[in-house]
């Protein structure tokens, strides 16, 4: 016994306090801001009662059309890119998971993925500069091809790690079973990919409504996001119903996050077609 | 081989000169076979033999590297598989497990385009014939491991294929249900005409299932023939041993008579031996000598027939298997054989014990001489 508690990492000395210290650094700051937003008060460091005042206000407040054409931008140019990238992951995944070995296969998986190693500041400055170069007028929609560009990863690392646990005998037994290649993609495969493809859409959905620098380097005059809309009311000083707002936007990432997460997790199973 | 057997309507399955590589491995060597219609044909093989190779080459999974693919005499190495009229029951069954029973076995016949009444009616009579009634709306998660091959078996056999392929279906199943498949797998190959290919690893499942057997090792073709012919008179030392149990001996021909010979063993011994065509004195290789076909007699009852007595040695370990018991000799010249008697109620095993001196007798045709 004493030397199993001793191997158990739960019973190193000091756990409890470093587990309680990382947990407090990272979301003491989120907890106040959510906190805060049910604050009847204008001061946000003084707490004057709970009130829902500042959520009516996100809603209703002079600043109310502002963040409404913002959130249908984020939405929609969200729904684009991730659709999008999604399409082209499962393309993508198709080809490195199914194509057997190719001249230039771990080349190819290295551009696939460097889009989320290069800083974002980087791509933000290149793609502006890019973006000039050839003439492309900034706005919504040099937002979304810029979008799906840096999706395209988010999408595909989920979809190819479910596509890399389907074993290749479903697409034969198909094929066997005088399915044409498309009919046996069609009716086999994509279904049983399916969860790995909801939850790759997921990702790259909640990666772009959340995108902050690059879309402020490329969006033009006139379009804002969600994120670059706040960013721009901050900037004249916080007030409460900005806390309201991020409340809204954190609820609905985690919300969103929590179904790539479970859509992810029911599918895992059934890839093998046995118990 | 020449077009008349190619074109034959009793050829099912005609390979020429097939070969198969990856790289610089070549898994199979110019394989030529020609499977019957309506034949129960069986791939036997150890792992790595080139035996599932070459059933996904007749499935259309894998191009040949040289050779020729007929199905009742048409060419079909160039047709992918959703053209060739087979169909395959996989290892791992591999049932799509987002559709029901129903809907597994009703696929094939969806993408040849059957009317629904038609589908309707070959899926009900499919389930019936694999017993699953019960079970047409249920997804293949939620069937045992038996119900889950004969899903597998009704999908790949739904669509009227002129050839069945069969990919060790029962390595998956435990003991007692894999014996019950296998008879169900022969009368259901019975039933339905359809010519049956199967692949395995196990000797026994193909003894006890097969027309013909082919046993492969190293990508070629040791040996085809029924299962007696297999276990009887093995092509060479490969196939003796195995198939089934064996004593492999040294042996030299001495004397070359009628359709048999005598062989002198390395204990000095002279005794009769089947041969393969054209030995000739002096010829070396091995006798197989089959465990169950030899007598063992305590050597002090032995006496007055002393002239059927083949073999002398020692009893040197004695194991008890229930029907039968085996027994270690050790033989002059440090060689050792394993002898199987049964065990029958009258006490046969009086006076073999372990020291004891014995005799062996071989039955008739007990020993087999085999060049290579």
């Amino acid at each position: 016994m004493q030397s199993a508690k001793a191997f158990d990492v739960k019973h190193y000395p000091g756990f409890l306090g470093v587990t309680v210290l990382c947990l407090f650094i990272l979301y003491t700051p989120l907890i106040v801001v959510m906190v805060y937003s049910f604050n009847d008060s204008l001061s946000i460091t003084r707490w004057g009662g709970f009130s829902l005042r500042w959520y009516v206000e996100v809603f209703n407040g002079v600043e109310s059309a502002k963040f409404k054409s913002a959130a249908w931008n984020s939405l929609t140019i969200a729904l684009a890119a991730g659709i999008t990238s999604t399409m082209i992951a499962v393309a993508a995944a198709i080809g490195m998971v199914r194509g057997g070995q190719f001249a230039g296969k771990s080349v190819s998986f290295a551009l696939l993925s460097m889009p989320i190693m290069v800083p974002e500041i980087v791509t933000a400055v290149a793609t502006l500069v890019f973006f000039s170069a050839i003439g492309f007028t900034l706005g919504y929609g040099s937002i979304v091809v810029a979008h799906i560009v840096f999706c395209i990863p988010f999408a595909y690392l989920p979809i190819a790690a479910r596509l890399q646990g389907i074993e290749s005998s479903f697409e034969e037994a198909a094929q066997d079973l005088y399915a044409s290649r498309w009919q046996a993609f069609r009716h086999v495969l994509l279904p049983i990919m399916a969860p790995g493809i909801l939850s790759g859409f997921l990702l790259a959905f909640i990666i772009s409504l959340d995108d902050f620098i690059i879309t402020n380097f490329i969006k033009g005059a006139g379009v804002e996001t969600l994120p670059t809309a706040i960013f721009g009311a901050v900037r004249q000083g916080i007030k409460p119903n900005i806390m309201a707002l991020s409340t809204l936007m954190l609820l609905f990432s985690i919300a969103i996050v929590t179904a790539s997460y479970l859509i992810g997790r029911k599918g895992g199973g059934s890839g093998r077609g046995e118990e | 081989m020449n077009s008349q057997v190619r074109s034959s309507a009793s050829v099912a399955v005609g390979i020429e000169n097939v070969e198969k590589r990856y790289g610089d491995f070549t898994a199979l060597m110019q394989i030529n076979l020609q499977i019957n219609d309506n034949e129960f044909f069986t791939l036997l093989g150890p792992s790595g033999c080139g035996k599932t190779s070459l059933l996904r080459i007749i499935a259309g999974f894998e191009p040949t590297s040289a050779g020729l693919l007929f199905l009742y005499g048409e060419e079909i190495e160039n047709l992918p598989p959703d053209k060739r009229p087979i169909n395959t029951v996989f290892q791992n069954y591999a049932l799509f497990p987002h559709m029901s029973v129903a809907d597994n076995i009703a696929f094939g016949l969806k993408m040849l385009g059957w009317s629904s009444s038609d589908i309707e009616a070959r899926v009900e009579q499919m389930v019936s014939l694999v017993r699953l009634q019960e079970f047409i709306h249920r997804r293949p998660a939620q069937l045992s491991g038996g119900q889950q091959q004969r899903v597998a078996l009704a999908r790949a056999m739904a669509p009227k294929p002129k050839v069945l392929l069969l990919d060790e279906p029962l390595s998956a199943l435990d003991l007692k249900l894999r014996q019950q498949m296998r008879a169900e797998l022969k009368q259901l190959q019975r039933d339905t005409g359809i010519t049956f290919v199967f692949v395995t690893h196990d000797q026994e499942e193909a003894l006890s299932m097969s027309d013909r057997i082919a046993v492969m090792s190293d990508g070629r073709i040791q040996q085809v023939g029924s299962p007696m012919q297999i276990y009887e008179q093995p092509a060479n030392r490969f196939v003796a041993d195995f198939i089934g149990d064996t004593n492999l001996l040294d042996a030299e021909i001495v004397e070359v008579a009628g359709g048999g010979a005598s062989v002198r063993l390395g204990t000095g011994d002279v005794i009769k031996s089947d041969t393969p065509e054209n030995v000739q004195i002096g010829d070396r290789g091995f006798v197989s000598l089959r465990p169950e076909s030899m007598r063992l007699r305590a050597a002090a009852d032995v006496g007055t027939d002393a002239g059927a007595v083949a073999l002398q040695g020692v009893i040197e370990d004695i194991v008890y298997l229930g029907t039968d018991r085996q027994y270690t000799i050790s033989l002059a010249s440090n060689l050792r054989i394993s002898v199987r008697e049964q065990n029958v109620a009258s006490g046969s095993a009086d006076g073999l014990h372990i020291g004891n001196d014995v005799c062996l007798q071989l039955a008739e045709r007990a020993a087999r001489f085999l060049v290579n």
